[in-house]
């Protein structure tokens, strides 16, 4: 197989047909192309006249180059390229793979996987026997490799899966260093030096060829952070001192939130780094893990466990006169030995219990009210450890928080006018939380407050003086301790403050806080809780897992198969045991070179994909191309008129599918208002009023074109906001009590109507209600404050209203009986027509007519007379609108002279 | 052709004919000199127009003795009529391949166009009382004279189908005319051939030349290869747009050319593109026609 790069050809003599191309070059012009063909029936005039001397017309150079193309592509298509392609493996005896599995291994599993799954199918295909040797075994191999079939090796290459603890190539080199040739080997390395890699690599080459996969990616060891005091201090090691020039780390939690992250730079050509990473308190408390982001491999990821949790440390405040001198002031010991363990803050013991710290340390006697006194029981309940320090006066008034009772005097050792030497430090006690803790030789007692000496006095006891007395005593309070040191916080009663001892012991007190034992203190072996895989999961431990020693280290544990990664311990107290501390200090090394005569290669992150397709499609293509070019030379793709016409109608149609702009609309309604008289209705937004409004002007319209010569046409809804309302002679207003008010320029349009000639009906719709104003009444007070109202009166008896059509003396709508108001004295400018009406007797629901023309709502109490009656309200009103005054003359007097009743 | 396609070309035709006011027969029969259809032979015989009174001899039928001018003498006289023939028109369509080209396909194929031309032309002679018939390779085809005569000149004409370029070379009887009509692409001495040999007896004729306008100016662009509709060997050209000047003055003279031949022979010469009207030629047809009877007449 010819390689270019990343293509790969798979037939290269194939591509020998190219040297051929500038013969088809050649060949191709000398043919002209064909020319268009006519008929031509006057033919026979032609003779003669075409001269001889026609030489054979070129053929155009693009159409030659696409030619030209087009068979290149045919030929390097036929040559089988390939994208990427899997070299092969060409070798005649067994195969011996070598695979890394360790912890860095899981940094690229899946193309490992993918490179293993074609050596054996390749080892397959030619029929040789294969061994799979991983380093990071759960059993180390014994005894000469077996080689078997490439399908057997199968489903162990399937469950192969990365380990969390480091490669043990030794072992492997024992079990190949037997092995003598003819044969080849492979091997599938995660980049990381150890040792017998060297001697390992020389002995497989021995076997005939070496071929070592190595991954391109460089390792980044996470290292165990240590607690800082705004957070944590995390450190990383990387093995390339190049590569990568910086990581991601993040905090995850319990449930695989992410918590927080920052960026960790390594120096240029260091391989070590480390930085403070500041984490809020409860933010630390939640976090799990800590990670590399992006990194799937045991290495980059560590546990955490108590040791990392942030407490807090309240401490009450005390008046001392002293608090002024650095170096007198007690509380400046506790400050600094508490700056690096806990946060810690100062203040009065109420707003301290309401943090919830997880360790609370007084120096003087308590004397909390009742609500304190309680949220002190509740705190201590839950877990938290009230550590006390003596002080003068502290045995006179014993309090209920102290562990022991106290003898009332303190008790001097060493001074001026005494024997005794102020007293050392005993061991600790097994049982007590300091056991372990190296007891300096310098740490001096002069001065303490004693216990009262008692049956379980023993028990209570932490820490004992040389000759027994107990220094620091503590008592359980359910889940909680009540610790009382023996002495002060400060330099004057011991030099205890003053040693590392007095940190180390605050250490264990602060881990102390929610009930925790340091679980590494304990004599109990630690059992397997979850344990991480080799992709840095945690799962249910399997049963070859042991349980760690207690009070493992790397010294006294190793981490292996026997103690993965994982969480050890108890339920609640769990111990994380992490990769990092047991690589040790020994520097993360990336494999430098290989002996010579290894053939070194990378993974193959592209997957091999055969262009042979893609170029012959692109060949198709041009062939197209070409065929086309061939038919318009031809003459045969000439553009027809047609053609051009329909790609008009179309640019037409789509200007057609655009939307009528706004402004046709309004002239369609504005057509469609003014071809014919219309009653108009204002629509109010209720569906069913609007409903009513529009039968009862349908109604009112059908029976003046039944009995007058006046023909409306529908009635139409109108905005009042928006439309335009010069179009109708009468506007009907059914007002509801919540009718929305006007926007102004609405108000000036309504205004206008009014005074330029057009009619209102105003009809409020509520029944009488004794004289007061209903609800819509009120409303339409509300609507109609700022506009331009002529004086109102109610109709007087001889108003033209009364006699336009009918002689009428009241305008009953739905109900009866209350006045309509009119307007007083009408202007002459408009013909006397009323520019507003105001009623309240729903006149739309009396004049509404279904569609079978018949009434649609009752109307009360007339029947039918008083629908009648309404009607010819209605007709009169219309007329009135339609006609002006002109039955203001004289045409009925005779008969109303006669109905008058003279 | 296809004889469906013959009476669509009737129809088409006889509207055409129809449009001609001056060509129906009451019309044409008032004038004598310029009537059409009834030719006086000038000798006795069946006819309408009177010829002479004659004694009568016994064995004449007696029905014929004209009792009016026997009144006026004492002896019996009948009358003569005229012997009036019709003089025959014989059609020849040229039906060569070359006559199925158009240029465009809004034009009518030149075979088409033909078509119509005669059928109208046949059609205006039928309804005048002509004798019309077809000219074919095996010799005219009388179609009579009539009302039917359109009828049968249709079926003889659809079943004439031969290929010739030229009227065939047939005798003629006399008193007949010839109306050709096809596109006379045929080199010129054969049609000086073949027009003297159809005018041997002393027919005379008109000749409808039926050109596509595309042949009558030359408008190819560019390299093309053209074919000859007839078996011609095709010409490939480099740039037509060249001879463009040529073509069209060889086309003219070849059209002046014949119509020097119809000169000499007494023939009339007609030009025809199919983007013209038809009425156009059918209006010279008739005036050909009218002229042609003036000069047989003297």
């Amino acid at each position: 197989m010819l390689e270019l790069g990343l293509i790969g050809v798979a037939q290269p003599w194939v591509l020998a047909a190219l040297l051929a191309l500038p013969g088809l070059w050649w060949l191709l012009r000398l043919i002209p192309p064909p020319p268009r063909r006519e008929r031509f029936p006057a033919i026979a005039l032609l003779s003669g006249l075409v001269a001889r001397e026609e030489s054979s017309a070129r053929m155009p150079w693009w159409l030659l180059a696409l030619r030209l193309l087009l068979a290149a592509l045919v030929i390097v298509a036929l040559a089988d390229p390939v994208f990427a392609p899997q070299r092969a493996f060409q070798g005649k005896g067994p195969l011996l793979i070598v695979v890394d599995n360790g912890w860095h291994g899981a940094a690229d599993w899946p193309a490992r996987q993918r490179v293993l799954a074609n050596l054996l199918e390749e080892a397959d295909r030619s029929e040789r026997p294969v061994a799979i040797l991983p380093t990071a075994h759960r059993v180390a191999p014994a005894g000469p490799v077996s080689f078997r079939p490439a399908a057997a090796w199968r489903a162990f290459a399937g469950a192969l899966a990365p380990r969390p603890w480091p490669t043990d190539r030794a072992a492997v080199f024992a079990a190949v260093d037997g092995q003598e040739g003819p044969g080849e080997a492979v091997w599938l390395s995660d980049g990381l030096e150890s040792e017998r890699r060297a001697a390992l690599a020389e002995r497989l080459q021995r076997l005939g060829r070496l071929v070592v996969f190595q991954p391109a990616g460089a390792a980044v060891l996470l290292q165990e952070p240590e607690t800082a005091a705004t957070g944590l201090r995390i450190a990383a090691r990387r093995a390339d001192p190049r590569l990568p020039a910086g990581v991601s780390v993040q905090a995850v939690a319990g449930d695989g939130r992410l918590l927080a992250n920052t960026d960790l730079a390594f120096a240029a050509g260091e391989a070590e780094t480390s930085a403070d990473w500041t984490l809020p308190r409860e933010l630390l408390n939640q976090a799990e893990r800590l990670q590399i982001a992006g990194s799937t491999h045991a290495g980059g990821t560590v546990l955490l466990d108590d040791r990392w949790q942030r407490r807090l440390v309240g401490i009450a405040e005390a008046g001392d006169e002293r608090a002024g001198h650095p170096l007198l002031d007690p509380d400046h010991y506790l400050r600094s030995a508490f700056a690096d363990l806990a946060a810690f803050r100062f203040g009065p013991l109420p707003a301290l219990l309401a943090e919830r710290p997880n360790l609370l340390v007084t120096r003087e006697r308590l004397q909390p009210d009742a609500v304190t006194a309680s949220a002190l029981d509740t705190w201590l309940e839950a877990g938290g450890v009230l550590l006390r320090f003596a002080s003068a006066g502290l045995a006179e008034e014993a309090d209920d928080w102290l562990p022991v009772r106290l003898r009332a005097a303190s008790r001097a050792l060493g001074g001026a006018l005494s024997w005794e030497v102020p007293q050392r430090l005993a061991p600790f006690p097994e049982a007590s939380p300091f056991a372990g803790l190296a007891v300096p030789e310098e740490v001096t007692v002069s001065r303490q407050v004693l216990a009262e000496p008692g049956p379980g006095l023993r028990d209570k006891t932490w820490a004992v003086l040389a000759d027994g007395t107990p220094l620091v005593t503590a008592e359980p309070r359910g889940r909680g301790w009540a610790v009382l040191v023996h002495v002060s916080a400060g330099a004057d009663w011991s030099s205890l403050p003053l040693s590392g001892l007095f940190l180390q012991m605050l250490e264990r007190l602060v881990r102390l806080g929610h009930g925790q034992a340091s679980p590494e203190a304990g004599e109990a072996p630690l059992p397997p809780r979850l344990v991480m895989d080799g992709f840095a999961r945690l799962r249910e431990p399997p049963p070859t897992v042991q349980a760690l020693p207690p009070r493992p280290t790397p010294a006294t544990a190793q981490l292996g198969p026997d103690h993965p990664p994982g969480y050890y311990g108890g339920e609640a107290s769990r111990f994380a045991w992490n990769l990092a501390p047991a690589l040790g200090a020994a520097p993360l090394a990336a494999i430098a070179d290989w002996p010579g005569g290894v053939d070194v290669r990378g993974f193959q992150q592209r997957r091999s994909q055969d262009l042979g397709a893609w170029l012959f499609l692109a060949a198709a293509a041009v062939l197209v191309l070409d065929t086309l070019a061939s038919l318009w030379l031809r003459g045969h793709l000439r553009p027809r008129l047609g053609g051009a016409m329909a790609l008009a109608a179309a640019a037409a149609g789509l200007a057609l599918l655009l939307p009528a702009d706004p402004a046709r609309a309004s002239d369609e309604m504005a057509l469609r208002a003014t071809l014919n008289t219309h009653l108009a209705y204002v629509e109010t937004g209720d569906p069913a009023v609007d409903r009513a409004s529009r039968a009862g002007l349908a109604g009112l319209s059908h029976i003046l074109t039944a009995r007058t010569s006046v023909e409306p046409g529908t009635p139409i809804g109108v905005d009042v906001e928006t439309d335009e309302l010069a179009f109708f002679p009468l506007l009907y207003w059914p007002v509801l009590p919540d009718q929305p008010l006007l926007s102004n320029a609405a108000r000036e349009r309504v205004s206008a109507f009014m005074e330029r000639g057009g009619t209102i009906l105003f009809d409020t719709r509520d029944r009488d209600a004794g004289g007061e104003a209903g609800p819509g009444t009120l409303r339409l007070r509300q609507l109609l404050d700022g506009m331009r109202i002529p004086p109102l009166e109610p109709v007087p008896g001889e108003h033209v209203l009364t006699r336009s059509f009918y002689l009428i003396s009241e305008f009953p709508g739905r109900w009866e009986g209350a006045p309509v108001w009119i307007e007083a004295n009408a202007a002459a400018a408009r013909d006397g027509v009323t520019s507003i009406l105001i009623g309240r007797h729903d006149w739309a629901a009396a004049w509404a007519l279904g569609p079978d023309w018949r009434p649609l709502y009752p109307v009360y109490p007339g029947g039918d007379r008083q629908r009648e009656l309404a009607y010819r309200f209605g007709v009169n009103l219309v007329m009135h609108v339609l006609t002006g005054n002109y039955k203001g003359d004289q045409v009925h007097i005779p008969d109303i002279l006669e109905r008058l009743g003279q | 052709m296809a004889a469906a396609l013959l009476q669509h070309r009737r129809r088409e035709a006889e509207a055409w004919a129809g449009r001609l006011p001056a060509l129906r027969t009451q019309a044409l029969r008032v004038a004598a000199t310029v009537a059409m259809g009834s030719h006086g032979r000038r000798r006795a015989g069946q006819g309408d127009s009177f010829w002479q009174f004659r004694p009568y001899r016994p064995g004449d039928p007696v029905r014929r003795i004209d009792w009016r001018r026997s009144a006026r003498s004492d002896r019996p006289f009948l009358r003569e009529r005229e012997w009036e023939a019709a003089e025959s028109f014989w059609f020849w369509l040229d039906r060569s391949p070359s006559m199925d080209y158009h240029s465009h396909p809004n034009v009518l194929t030149k075979g088409e166009r033909a078509a119509v031309l005669a059928i109208a032309a046949a059609a205006l002679l039928a309804g005048s009382g002509e004798r019309i018939g077809v000219l074919t390779a095996g010799g005219p085809v009388a179609a009579g004279a009539g009302k039917h005569a359109l009828d049968r000149f249709l079926v003889h004409l659809a079943g004439a189908a031969d290929e010739a370029n030229l009227p065939p070379a047939i005798g003629l009887p006399r008193f007949s005319s010839v109306i050709g009509l096809g596109d006379t692409f045929a080199p010129l001495d054969d049609w000086d051939r073949r027009i003297a040999a159809l005018s041997a007896p002393g027919v005379r004729g008109q000749l409808v030349q039926v050109v596509d306008p595309g042949e009558v100016r030359f408008a190819h662009r560019g390299r093309l290869r053209l074919d000859g509709m007839e078996g011609e060997a095709p010409e490939l050209l480099r740039r037509a747009e060249d001879l463009a000047d040529a073509y069209n003055s060889r086309f003219a003279a070849h059209g002046d050319g014949l119509a020097a031949i119809c000169q000499r022979r007494g023939w009339r010469f007609l030009r025809h593109a199919t983007d013209e009207p038809p009425l156009a030629l059918l209006l010279s047809l008739y005036q050909a026609l009218s002229l042609n009877r003036r000069v047989a007449h003297a």
